[in-house]
C-alpha cells in the first residue's frame, strides 16, 4: 500500500521587486493518502464511531437484506457494460409489469450507475441504493423515431448509455448507426415507447429535447424497480447475470 | 511557468531535509512559516469503508479512519487547514434516510474548515440543504450561484480568510452549471453566473482588499472537458490571484496536482483526489516572512 501516491517539491523563484508581500510564497509540497484499514487501524470506539454508530444500526437490518446471488461479478465500463444491460434489462421488465405492457427498450444514463461494480456472491438492499442511490422515479415515454434518433446520438457522445436488451446499435465519431429496435431498423416515420427515470424525461443529462413529450410516471423508484426485479428473482432462484452481446459497438475504439 | 522551478521527489521526508538543508549564504536565517491544506472531493455520503466484498474499492475510504489520519496530522502542524470541494451528500443509504445530518456532523467532528456546493448537494432540494446546514460548524463557500431569491439566501458566503501564524490565506469556491444536470425543481430559483468572472472579482478581493498572502478556489466545476465546457483548467487559465484550485465533479484521481499558467502568466495549482474518501490530499505551503522586497530562501533554492 503506497502511503504517499504522489509527492512534488516546488520551488519559487521570487524577482526583485514583484514580491511585494511580506509572506513569500517560498514552495508548494503535495502528497496523498489512500485511507486504507492499515492507514489507521484502531478505530473501534473512535470519537467518531461514537457519533456513527446509531445511525449504522438503523439502516442496518433493513440495508443488509439479501435481495439477489450475483453469478459473477457485473462490471461498469466503457460502452456496454454488463451492469448497464443488467439494470436496463431490470427496469424494463418491471415497468412491463406494473404497466401490464411492452416497451421498445429502457435506458438508464451512464453517469446514473455510482459504483463501478456488483461484486459475485450475495447482494443486499444497501448494495442497490448504493448503485442507483437517487430518488428518481421509473417512467415511460412516447416520442416519434425523429427524437430517438437524436436520443442514441446524444447517448453516441458518451460511448452510449446503458440499454435494454433487443437493442443495438454502432458508435462512430461520436454518432449512433444502424440502429435496431426489437430486431428492426429505426424507423423515423413510427412511435416509440420507451422506459426511462423522470430524471431525464425533465431534460437531466442535458437531454433538453425531451422535455417537449409528456411523461406517465410508474410510481416506483429507478431503484426501487431495481430491487423488486431482483427479489423476484431471488424467490426463483434465479442468480443476477448479465452479458456483454452486442447492444453498443464502439467502432472508434 | 517561469516563475517557479519544480523539483520532483518521491519522499516527503526527504524534501523537507532539502528545504532544511540549504546554504543560506551569509544572510540571516530567514522566518519559514508553513500552512498545511488537506482536503478531499465528492465524498458522497461514504461514511463506512467499502465492504470487503471482492469490488474494486473493497476495504478503501471509511471517515473514522479519515479522521484519526487528520488528527495525527493535526498533532504535528500548527497551520492546517481541512477543505472539501463538494458532493458531500448521496451514495449510501445514510444520505437517503437522514438526509445529509450524518455526514455534516461527521465533518464538523473532524474540524472541517469550510466546504463547497457540488450539483449533489442540493439533491435533498434546496430546502434539505438549508435544513441540514445547522448541523455544519465550517461555511459553505459559492461565488457563482446566486442564490438571493431562495431559502439558502446568505446561507452561503462567497469567500472566507483564515488567520494562521500571520498569514492570511483566502478561501473562495465555485459551482458547476445546474442547467441540464441538476433537476429545476431541486435548484429552483438559483442563478448560476459565470464562474471564471465572479471568482476573478472575489479573488481580487482577497488578495488586494484582504491582503491574503495566498487565495485558494475550492471548485466543482470538473478537471476537463474535451468540449467547451468550463473546466478546472480552463478556469485556471483566465483565472487571476488564484493560487491552487483543490476541484472535484469529475472524480479524477490525480497522481499529482497540475500547474497551469493563469491570465498574467504565473502558475495556479490544481489538484483532486478522485472521490469517496478513499484519498486524503495534502497540500503544504512554504512563506518567507522577511522586511525586504524579496524573497530570500527562494533565491538560494533555484534548482537548474
Amino acid at each position: 500500500m503506497t502511503r504517499w501516491s504522489a509527492a512534488i517539491l516546488i520551488i519559487i523563484v521570487c524577482i526583485g521587486v514583484s514580491c511585494s508581500s511580506v509572506n513569500h510564497l517560498a514552495g508548494e509540497h503535495a502528497r496523498s493518502y489512500q485511507i486504507t484499514d492499515t492507514t489507521s487501524p484502531a478505530i473501534e470506539g473512535s470519537r467518531l464511531e461514537k457519533v456513527i454508530t446509531p445511525y449504522r444500526e438503523k439502516l442496518s437490518a433493513e440495508m443488509n437484506e439479501v435481495i439477489g446471488l450475483a453469478a459473477s461479478s457485473l462490471e461498469k465500463g466503457t460502452g456496454e457494460s454488463t451492469l448497464g444491460n443488467w439494470v436496463a434489462d431490470a427496469v424494463l421488465s418491471q415497468a412491463e409489469l406494473i404497466s401490464h405492457k411492452f416497451f421498445d427498450f429502457a435506458i438508464c444514463n451512464s453517469g446514473g450507475l455510482r459504483i463501478p461494480s456488483l461484486p459475485a456472491g450475495p447482494i443486499t438492499r444497501g448494495q442497490i441504493f448504493e448503485l442507483m442511490p437517487f430518488d428518481n422515479y421509473l417512467v415511460t415515454m412516447k416520442v416519434p423515431g425523429t427524437v430517438i434518433a437524436q436520443l442514441f446520438d446524444h447517448m453516441a457522445e458518451s460511448n452510449g448509455w446503458p440499454i435494454s436488451e433487443g437493442v443495438s446499435y454502432e458508435i462512430k465519431d461520436q454518432k449512433a448507426q444502424k440502429i435496431m429496435i426489437k430486431n428492426q431498423l429505426l424507423n423515423l416515420d413510427e412511435t416509440y415507447e420507451f422506459v426511462l427515470s423522470d430524471y431525464l424525461a425533465e431534460g437531466g443529462s442535458n437531454l433538453d429535447f425531451l422535455k417537449a413529450y409528456p411523461y406517465k410516471n410508474l410510481n416506483i423508484y429507478y431503484r426501487d424497480a431495481i430491487i423488486e426485479f431482483a427479489l423476484l428473482k431471488h424467490v426463483a432462484s434465479i442468480s443476477i447475470d448479465a452479458r456483454i452481446e452486442g447492444r453498443i459497438v464502439l467502432m472508434d475504439k | 511557468m517561469d516563475r517557479r522551478k519544480f523539483l520532483h521527489q518521491t519522499a516527503a521526508t526527504a524534501s523537507f531535509a532539502a528545504l532544511g538543508g540549504l546554504p543560506m549564504r551569509s544572510l540571516a536565517s530567514p522566518k519559514i512559516t508553513k500552512l498545511t491544506i488537506l482536503h478531499t472531493n465528492d465524498v458522497h455520503s461514504r461514511i463506512d469503508p467499502f465492504p470487503m466484498d471482492g469490488s474494486r474499492n473493497q476495504g478503501l475510504g471509511g471517515v473514522a479512519r479519515r479522521s484519526k489520519l487528520i488528527d495525527e496530522i493535526r498533532a504535528q502542524e500548527s497551520n492546517l487547514l481541512l477543505l472539501d470541494s463538494g458532493d458531500i451528500f448521496q451514495g449510501t443509504p445514510y444520505f437517503n434516510f437522514f438526509g445529509g445530518e450524518l455526514e455534516m456532523k461527521l465533518m464538523s467532528q473532524m474540524g472541517y474548515d469550510a466546504s463547497t456546493i457540488g450539483n449533489h448537494d442540493f439533491d435533498g432540494g434546496l430546502d434539505g440543504l438549508v435544513k441540514q446546514l445547522p448541523h455544519a460548524t465550517f461555511p459553505f463557500i459559492n461565488c457563482n450561484y446566486d442564490f438571493s431569491d431562495t431559502v439558502m439566501s446568505e446561507k452561503a458566503i462567497p469567500c472566507k480568510v483564515f488567520n494562521k501564524s500571520g498569514l492570511r490565506i483566502g478561501v473562495l469556491g465555485v459551482g458547476i452549471a445546474l442547467h441540464g444536470l441538476v433537476p429545476l425543481k431541486l435548484y429552483g430559483d438559483t442563478r448560476y453566473l459565470d464562474p471564471v468572472v465572479e471568482a476573478n472579482k472575489v479573488a481580487s478581493h482577497l488578495r488586494n482588499e484582504e491582503k491574503c498572502d495566498y487565495v485558494i478556489c475550492l471548485s466543482h466545476l470538473g478537471y476537463k472537458y474535451e468540449n467547451a465546457q468550463v473546466d478546472d483548467i480552463k478556469f485556471a487559465r483566465s483565472s487571476k490571484y488564484i493560487d491552487l484550485i483543490l476541484g472535484g465533479h469529475t472524480h479524477t484521481f490525480m497522481k499529482e496536482p497540475h500547474f497551469i499558467s493563469n491570465n498574467e502568466n504565473k502558475p495556479v495549482m490544481i489538484n483532486q483526489v478522485g472521490w469517496a474518501g478513499i484519498v486524503l490530499g495534502r497540500i503544504d505551503v512554504m512563506f518567507e516572512k522577511n522586511a525586504k522586497n524579496r524573497c530570500v530562501t527562494c533565491q538560494n533554492q533555484v534548482v537548474r
